[in-house]
C-alpha cells in the first residue's frame, strides 16, 4: 500500500508536468504556425493551467514526503532550489498570461494574436522544460 | 468565462505560490526534510487543498479587471486586505483546532507555538500579501492595457 501510494502520486506527478510542458508548447507552436489563436482556446487553456499547476505542486508535496530531499548545499539540492524558484517565475509569468488572456476574452475579437502572448507561452514552455530537467537531477543525482 | 478565469487564476497562483515560497523556506534553512517527514502526506494534502479552497474564496471577492478598468482600486486594496487576513485567520484557526483536538505532527501542535504571535504575524502576513497580490494583477493588468501588449 505504502509502495502503490507513492507510484500513484509521483505518477500524477509526471503526467501533470507533462500536460502542462505539452500544451504549453502546443499553444506556442499554434501562435507560431497560425499567428493568431482562438480567444476561447487560449481561455480554456488558461482554466485548466492552474488546476493543473496545483495539483503537480501537491503531488511535488507527496514525492517529497515518500522520497526525501538532498541537503540544500548538495547538488540535488542545489537544483532542487533552482527548480523551486523556476516555479515561483512560472507562477509570476503565468499570472501575467492569464490577466492578458482574460483582458481578451473581454474584447468582441475572436481570435488574437501578438508578440506578447507568444513570448509568455514560449516562456512558459522552455521554462517548463527546464524544470523537468532539474526535476531529473533532483531524482536521479 | 473571464470572471472564472480571474478567480481560478489568483485564488490558485496565491495558493501555489504561498507553498513553493514556504518550501523554498524551509529547504533553505534545512528544515525541509523534518517537517515534510512529521506531517505526512495525508495531513499536507489537506492543508494545501484547505488554503487552495479559501484562496479561491478570497479571489471571489476580487473584481480587479473591472477595476483596472474603471480606475477604481482603492475598493480593491481594501478587499485584498481583508481577504488576506481573512484567509489566515480562519486557515490558522482550524490548524490550530484540529492541533487541540487531534493527535498530529509536533509541528502544528499549538501546545508547541505562542498562538498569539503565530496568528498576529498570520494577520500582518496576510494583508501584506493580500496587498501585494492586488497591487501585482492591477500593475499588470494596467501594463499590458496601456501598451497593448
Amino acid at each position: 500500500m505504502f509502495g502503490s501510494e507513492y507510484v500513484l502520486i509521483r505518477s500524477i506527478h509526471v503526467l501533470g508536468a507533462g500536460l502542462l510542458f505539452g500544451s504549453s508548447a502546443l499553444v506556442w507552436l499554434l501562435f507560431l504556425s497560425d499567428r493568431t489563436v482562438s480567444v476561447r482556446l487560449l481561455t480554456q487553456f488558461e482554466i485548466l493551467f492552474w488546476p493543473v499547476f496545483a495539483l503537480v505542486v501537491f503531488t511535488g508535496m507527496g514525492n517529497i514526503v515518500g522520497f526525501g530531499v538532498a541537503p540544500p548545499e548538495t547538488d540535488a539540492g542545489i537544483a532542487f532550489t533552482v527548480k523551486l524558484t523556476l516555479l515561483l517565475v512560472i507562477v509570476c509569468s503565468s499570472v501575467i498570461r492569464s490577466v492578458l488572456v482574460r483582458q481578451r476574452a473581454d474584447t468582441d475579437r475572436s481570435r488574437v494574436g501578438g508578440s506578447g502572448l507568444r513570448r509568455l507561452y514560449a516562456a512558459t514552455g522552455w521554462l517548463l522544460a527546464m524544470v523537468v530537467l532539474l526535476a531529473g537531477v533532483v531524482t536521479y543525482g | 468565462m473571464g470572471r472564472v478565469l480571474e478567480i481560478v487564476t489568483v485564488g490558485t497562483a496565491v495558493a501555489v505560490g504561498v507553498t513553493i515560497g514556504l518550501i523554498l523556506i524551509l529547504h533553505l534553512t534545512d528544515d525541509l526534510r523534518a517537517v515534510a517527514v512529521e506531517i505526512g502526506t495525508f495531513p499536507a494534502s489537506l492543508l494545501f487543498g484547505y488554503l487552495w479552497l479559501l484562496t479561491l474564496v478570497g479571489a471571489s471577492q476580487l473584481t480587479l479587471e473591472a477595476a483596472a478598468k474603471e480606475g477604481a482600486y482603492r475598493t480593491q486594496f481594501e478587499n485584498g486586505a481583508i481577504a488576506g487576513i481573512g484567509i489566515s485567520l480562519v486557515y490558522l484557526t482550524v490548524v490550530f483546532i484540529i492541533g487541540f483536538v487531534a493527535s498530529g505532527p509536533a509541528a502544528l501542535d499549538p501546545a508547541n507555538h505562542s498562538v498569539f504571535l503565530v496568528v498576529g504575524a498570520g494577520v500582518v502576513v496576510g494583508a501584506l500579501a493580500g496587498l501585494f497580490v492586488v497591487a501585482f494583477v492591477l500593475a499588470v493588468s494596467q501594463y499590458t492595457r496601456q501598451r497593448e501588449y
